[in-house]
């Protein structure tokens, strides 16, 4: 079981990349009526009121905050508003941190390569991952009859290594058509313990489903999250720095991973409440409740 | 007579490696299997009646032929594999499928290359020649999912053993036509006394 506490990203730490910040122009003190949009500080706003010069950031009455700009989409912390780009998404950050793991979620591309060079040692990472899911083939039929060319939503580089002044950059790569990331997590990998199987997951759906009087449904789809409720062993011994751990991340976005081989395992959200039972001298069992983010 | 050819499988399929032509290729190769099925056990009746056995003492028209490598097949996916492990090892065998039908034909004409005539000596059963066993029924599109499961693991599972046996009978043939007790090619007056047996 490993969770990979982010760092956040900042426009400082975001040495290169090639998706273009031209959502829109930049703003500058001149007037804007209803409709029009500007960047400020790597985010997208609307004017709501004519003859328009306030700051954004600082008018919520006057602008409306369309969220990050395309670029840092990616790093937003909302999973389903992706950055997107054609061909590939290439970025590099460099956060003086160790960024020993690495997940991406919502992406869309054919294979995802991260190359970390270190300015002593050089390059001491390079791994091209593919993103093509063979998990529904379970059988003969499903060799030869199941759809082929399904690829995973999500993707996770783990044990990195500990370089702390390294560069690090993401290369998602989707051939000739966009390529899209919903949320890239670098951060510090950490494991607290085996998870194990009678772990449970789940989806949260948040679609509508109404119905009418006459008995017609009226459907929306609307976006879901990922739950889960892992079955993890501890050290005993552990115990107390997993408590910690776990208190330090609270109410804050990490990734959890049961089984790095195992999207469904995959979640990039916050734990709702976790239970250990001190069972003998030497292993313990709990259970740490998540929930992802849409 | 010659022995029964095994025509030439098409490309083999690759979920992992050609996913975009993987539906044409694994639709001809799959349907391939009818006719290799056939000729695979034409050849296998053929090389089990082939009168080659240990103590024929026909005239060897070529002593020591090169023998073809049959390489082991790879094993094929368990039912409990699964995901990118199943996919990997049912390439992997349908490639080797791909190449072993070719040396089936190698080792074809390996055997062909011993011209038997009926001498004058019994021919001699030998109970430990290998046989070649036969394949089981081929899976096919127009089987029902667990009627397919079923034949693609016996089907698998049989032509491993297949090529097992073929490979231990073109070892037990090398043993034999290089073996001392071969009198093919002697020119010299043999003068030592030899139990016959018969």
């Amino acid at each position: 079981m490993d969770i990979i506490k982010p760092q956040i990203i900042t426009p400082s730490l975001l040495i290169s990349s090639n998706v273009p910040e031209n959502d829109a122009p930049l703003w500058t003190s001149t007037s804007y009526n209803v409709g029009q949009q500007v960047i400020y500080n790597h985010r997208l706003y609307q004017a709501i009121l004519n003859n328009n010069n306030k700051r954004p950031d600082l008018y919520p009455d006057k602008w409306l905050d369309l969220g990050a700009t395309n670029r840092y989409r990616m790093f937003d912390n909302i999973v389903g508003n992706p950055t997107t780009n054609l061909n590939t998404i290439d970025f590099t950050v460099t956060t003086g941190t160790i960024i020993d793991g690495i997940a991406l979620f919502n992406v869309v591309a054919a294979s995802v390569r991260v190359i970390v060079t270190d300015p002593i040692l050089g390059v001491v990472y390079d791994q091209t991952l593919s993103l093509e899911d063979f998990s529904e083939i379970t059988s003969c039929f499903a060799y030869w009859f199941n759809p082929v060319g399904e690829r995973s939503n999500e993707i996770v580089f783990l044990n990195i290594g500990n370089y702390p002044q390294a560069s690090v950059r993401v290369i998602i790569d989707n051939g000739t058509e966009t390529a899209s990331c919903g949320e890239a997590v670098l951060g510090t990998q950490h494991n607290i313990g085996v998870s194990n199987f009678g772990t449970t997951i789940g989806i949260r759906d948040y679609s509508r489903k109404e119905v009418d009087e006459f008995g017609s449904f009226t459907i929306v789809q609307r976006t879901f999250s990922k739950i889960a409720d892992y079955e993890v062993t501890f050290e005993t011994s552990s115990l107390g720095a997993v408590q910690k751990y776990l208190a330090s991340i609270r109410a804050t976005p990490v990734v959890f991973i049961g089984d790095g081989n195992r999207s469904e395992t995959i979640i990039y959200g916050f734990y709702k409440g976790f239970s250990i039972v001190i069972a003998t001298p030497t292993i313990s069992d709990g259970t740490i409740q998540v929930e992802g983010l849409t | 007579m010659a022995y029964p050819s095994i025509a030439t499988f098409p490309p083999s399929p690759s979920r992992t490696g050609d996913p975009d032509n993987f539906y044409l290729e694994s639709t001809a190769f799959l349907d391939a299997f009818a006719d290799y099925e056939t000729e695979s056990n034409a050849l296998a009746t053929y090389i089990n009646a082939k009168p080659i056995d240990g103590w024929n003492w026909g005239t060897v028209v070529d002593v020591n032929p090169t023998q073809p490598v049959i390489a082991p097949m790879p094993p094929m996916p368990s039912p409990s594999d699964s995901g990118l492990v199943f996919t990997t090892k049912a390439d992997n065998f349908l490639a080797s499928l791909e190449d072993f039908s070719y040396t089936q034909n190698l080792v074809g004409d390996y055997i062909d290359d011993l011209a038997v005539i009926a001498y004058s000596a019994t021919l001699q059963a030998d109970a430990n020649r290998p046989v070649v066993s036969m394949l089981t029924a081929h899976p096919s599109r127009g089987q029902s999912q667990s009627e397919f499961e079923a034949k693609s693991q016996a089907w698998g599972t049989s032509i491993i053993n297949y090529s097992v046996n073929l490979d231990a009978f073109s070892d037990y043939y090398k043993a034999l036509v290089t073996d001392n007790d071969d009198f093919g090619l002697v020119t010299e007056t043999v003068t030592d006394t030899i139990d016959y047996n018969a």
